[in-house]
């Protein structure tokens, strides 16, 4: 269903995915250019017929489409739980359950002030 | 650096200019982002906006593009000192530039915006004077 030309869809990504894992937690590792992936496929496609091209461009997009709305929603959800995390941390110094040090990059301060305003805004 | 924090900095007015050809130029921009927020866009696909020549795929980008129309205005407002929040009707746009405006004018403010992009203000002067 998604073979088109001779290869499948879905492994066009693996040698790149492949690539860039091996240098997600290394920032000393050279840098890695999709558009040498996306040069080399799109070369592979050149002599194929126009209806084939079409219909890439079809899938392409969907799964373009699929994977921006994945990025961002997992996106959405590690900022959420890296939050958590820190508000979890800064109660937890604030109670003396453990040490503050500089990894610790929220600090519970005294909320008074955002009540006052908040408390403005519900009066309004 | 230097020149980045320039452009970030408020500068501090008396007063807002008015001029018709900042008005036009104002609703020709609305016009552009009340086009962009307004076309659906529930699944990714290539939309032209054919008044402007804008072009976009991912809802994210037209929601950048949006974004970037309101830091556009607001940078307008602040190195130009115009006013606009006078011709601007759509609200969450007229939100944001009203937010600029009270701060090139001074103004102490508190802002909440929901979900819908409405904007709520309370002023320090009427913190003040309870």
């Amino acid at each position: 269903m998604s073979q088109v030309n001779n290869f499948n869809i879905y492994d066009l990504p693996k040698q790149y995915l492949e690539d860039i894992s091996e240098s997600f937690h290394d920032e000393g590792a050279s840098t890695i250019f999709v558009d040498d992936y996306i040069q080399e496929i799109i070369e592979s496609l050149e002599s194929s017929e126009l209806h084939n091209v079409e219909e890439l461009v079809f899938k392409f997009s969907k799964l373009a489409s699929f994977f921006s709305r994945l990025k961002n929603e997992t996106d959405k959800l590690y900022g959420d739980l890296l939050l958590e995390k820190f508000i979890d941390q800064a109660d937890m110094v604030a109670d003396g359950v453990i040490e503050d040090h500089e990894s610790i990059p929220f600090k519970r301060t005294n909320i008074s002030e955002l009540e006052r305003v908040l408390k403005l805004f519900e009066e309004e | 650096m230097s020149i980045q924090k320039e452009f970030n900095k408020i500068i501090d007015r008396k007063e807002l200019t008015l001029s018709q050809n900042s008005d036009n130029f104002i609703k020709h921009i609305e016009k552009i982002y009340e086009d962009l927020v307004s076309t659906p866009h529930f699944n990714d696909e290539d939309v032209v906006l054919e008044d402007s020549g804008v072009f976009f795929f991912h809802k994210e980008t037209k929601e950048q593009l949006s974004w970037l129309i309101v830091v556009m205005l607001k940078i307008y407002i602040n190195q130009l000192g115009h006013k606009a929040s006078h011709v601007i009707e759509n609200k969450t746009l007229l939100g944001h530039i009203q937010a600029q405006e009270y701060s090139c004018l001074g103004v102490q403010y508190h802002m909440l915006i929901n979900e819908y992009g409405d904007h709520k203000f309370i002023f320090e002067e009427d913190v003040s004077s309870e």
